[in-house]
């Protein structure tokens, strides 16, 4: 594990991670698409959560090969998307899942508060 | 003179006991009916959550078993119903709490569920659902919901038109590509409802 990019606080302990801590996401950033946050590098991560439990928003969770969260999705984690408080990723272990754990603002606005979470090995 | 006076009180009685029954017959059919449209028998509208809840049982792993979400959802893992959706391969389970409602969804292979958790409120209205996508140039696109009880079809769109899939123990599953921009129902009013998807490729 070594941390190449993250916004916010961000930390891991015992195999689990929390990272881009009370981020805000803006509607657009620096990715292709909509704003994001990534952590990482990992070579076997689990699963990964993105959170905004002040409010239901339209956000996506999963391993991206970029570095600020961009590139493409990273199986068999993948990246899950979905409208309300958080969203995970289905959980594999003992796979390869090599990349950035990313949260993502798929709003049309900005949004104070998210969070990342995941678990490696 | 004579005059004779009948003493009616006995038919009025009668008749207005039959006009009473008659009227509860009437309004408890109707009542009935209105239910089974609205689906409001069953909690929060959705018939699979009248059950015993099943739990995620050996799937109890990432998100769904951390005591951070489990706080924040109000939701166990033996709290949650299954959805018999096992024809595809993938395996669903809807829990709802008086804090969120949350849709658990696992692909064949993986070893915990994936979570989405939106308003009780919004669940409700059938806006509860995950897109998920796989790796590589041009990834399958997985789209999961649940939908309240009344609701027979789910339509989702993408470029190459849309793909219709019946709604079976209040959920749904459709394969389609990373061009998937909505997904839509019609109500048992009538009305139809549609919700944006947004995929991540």
């Amino acid at each position: 594990l070594s941390e190449l990019r993250y916004a916010g606080s961000g930390g891991c302990s015992g195999g689990a991670c929390s990272f881009c801590t009370n981020v805000t996401l803006q509607s657009s950033g620096s990715g292709p698409y909509d704003d994001r946050c990534a952590y990482g590098y990992f070579y076997q991560a689990y699963h990964v959560t993105a959170s905004h439990w002040s409010g239901a928003v339209q956000m996506c969770a999963g391993m991206k090969s970029g570095s600020v969260g961009n590139g493409s999705n990273v199986g068999p984690v993948g990246v899950s998307c979905g409208f309300g408080y958080t969203v995970s990723t289905p959980s594999y272990l003992g796979t390869n899942t090599t990349g950035y754990m990313t949260i993502i603002n798929q709003d049309n606005a900005p949004h104070y508060n998210y969070s990342g979470g995941g678990e490696y090995n | 003179v004579r005059t004779f006076s009948i003493n009616h009180r006995p038919a009025v009685v009668l008749l207005g006991g039959l006009v009473a029954a008659v009227a509860a017959v009437v309004l408890t059919v109707a009542v009935l009916n209105a239910t089974r449209a609205e689906g409001s028998s069953a909690p929060h509208g959705f018939s699979l959550l009248g059950g015993e809840a099943t739990g995620l049982g050996s799937f109890a792993k990432g998100t769904s078993a951390s005591g951070a979400f489990i706080k924040q959802s109000g939701i166990a893992p033996e709290d949650v119903h299954r959805a018999a959706v096992s024809a595809t391969g993938w395996k669903m389970w809807l829990g709802v709490s008086d804090k969120a409602a949350c849709l658990y969804y696992a692909p064949p292979g993986a070893d915990g569920p994936g979570v989405v958790c939106a308003p009780v409120a919004d669940a409700a209205a059938g806006r509860l659902a995950v897109t998920v996508t796989g790796a590589g140039k041009n990834p399958s696109v997985t789209v999961l919901g649940v939908l309240p009880d009344g609701i027979q079809r789910v339509s989702v769109a993408a470029k190459a038109g849309r793909t219709v899939s019946d709604v079976a123990n209040n959920a749904f599953i459709v394969t389609t590509d990373a061009t998937a921009t909505d997904y839509a129902f019609v109500r048992p009013d009538g009305s139809r409802a549609e919700y944006a998807l947004r995929v991540e490729k």
